[in-house]
């Protein structure tokens, strides 16, 4: 019997971004919202995406605007064309966009599912749990923890795919809390001796930093790196 | 002897294909990722000894996001935390005098004849089952 540790990456319900100039290619979210942005290229994360339009634009900016009334788990969005006003909010379908390294690049209209965006457009994503954006590893698995700098913290654990590179939770905290994210796993180590259970050790969903018996490491930033990232683990 | 615990794995087949079903011991549980909002795979040392590509068994559940557009939380249901908790719990929960088997989850639904039934079909929060195997 062991105990597990279960780690939850940072995520807001929601960021945002404005366009500087009419492109398709939105600004990148701020890294303190979405984590590291390299590699942060996951829609499986992005449950819907608005875009809030600053002048209208009328047709000629969307062929198909959705504008459900629900995202999930029932999926509204209409396939009919609506013009767009001054100051409006719609929805656009996140499958039908491309993300990569934090930045969203929106079909244009002509495409199902485009929306043309233009010059103090916002346009917001709302996150969701996705792809390695929670793990949970058995205390044997854990290898050890390295203040990298006052500010970093790594957390090691033996790989899953079975090779010699760790598989590496990154913590980004204020300066000198290293000791706070060590106690926080030894606690979860050595909690319930006689019984073995999951212990959330730190989860930063919705936009709320929650630390095992508040030892409030004033963690900003989580990065999660399996060996071989998920295409090594993907099966 | 240590006790060990031994987790079973089923999907919706008649354990009459290859990665119908699997089982493991719990201390080869390497670790579990999420894979997608609606997806949580569990790593376990794979069989053919290499030990460098793990076998995987991912878990499909409903889907955690709800309404994100009136401003809610769109994590309403963290159902994959709760699998994964479950999980835990019987990975942990052999115990003296029982047979430590443990059904984590099973949906075949018709047996070959040859084979006995199952009394438990494990969590209700899982609805599919894909076994990988190396």
């Amino acid at each position: 019997m062991e105990n597990y540790l279960y780690f939850r990456k940072n995520r807001p319900i929601s960021a945002s971004v404005t366009l500087g100039s009419a492109t398709q290619t939105c600004p990148a979210f701020a890294v303190a919202d979405i984590g590291a942005l390299a590699g942060n290229d996951n829609l499986n994360e992005i449950a819907a995406i608005s875009i809030t339009s600053l002048d209208g634009g009328g047709t000629g900016h969307a062929d198909v605007l959705f504008t459900p009334t629900t995202i999930v788990p029932t999926l509204a969005y209409s396939g009919s064309a609506l013009a767009i006003a001054t100051g409006t909010t719609h929805w656009i379908e996140p499958s039908s966009q491309a993300y990569a390294n934090g930045i969203l690049v929106l079909d244009g209209h002509g495409t199902a599912g485009g929306y043309t965006l233009d010059t103090g457009d916002i346009v917001t994503a709302y996150w969701k749990t996705g792809l390695e954006t929670a793990c949970m590893y058995p205390v044997s698995a854990l290898k050890g923890i390295n203040a990298t700098s006052d500010t970093v913290t790594t957390v090691h654990f033996a790989s899953i795919l079975g090779d010699n590179t760790d598989d590496v939770i990154t913590f980004t905290h204020t300066a000198g809390e290293f000791d706070k994210i060590c106690k926080m796993i030894n606690d979860a180590c050595n909690a319930y001796p006689l019984d073995g259970r999951m212990i959330k050790v730190y989860d930063g969903h919705d936009g709320v930093t929650r630390y095992l018996n508040e030892n409030d490491a004033t963690i900003t930033l989580m990065e999660y790196a399996p060996e071989g990232g998920a295409a090594g683990m993907a099966t | 002897m240590r006790a060990e615990n031994y987790l079973y794995f089923a999907n919706a087949g008649d354990n009459d294909t290859d990665k119908d079903a699997a089982m493991y011991p719990a201390s080869n549980f390497r670790g579990a990722v999420t894979m997608s909002s609606t997806t949580v795979e569990f790593f376990f040392d794979p069989l053919d000894g290499t030990g460098t590509t793990a076998n995987g068994v991912l878990l499909t559940h409903a889907d955690i996001a709800t309404n994100a557009t009136d401003g809610s939380s769109p994590y309403a249901d963290d159902v994959h935390y709760t699998v994964m908790e479950k999980f835990a719990q019987l990975a942990s929960a052999n115990r003296n005098n029982t047979n430590n088997f443990t059904v984590v989850k099973d949906l075949n639904g018709s047996l070959p004849t040859n084979e006995g039934a199952i009394s438990a079909s494990g969590l209700t929060e899982v609805t599919a089952v894909a076994i990988t195997t190396h």
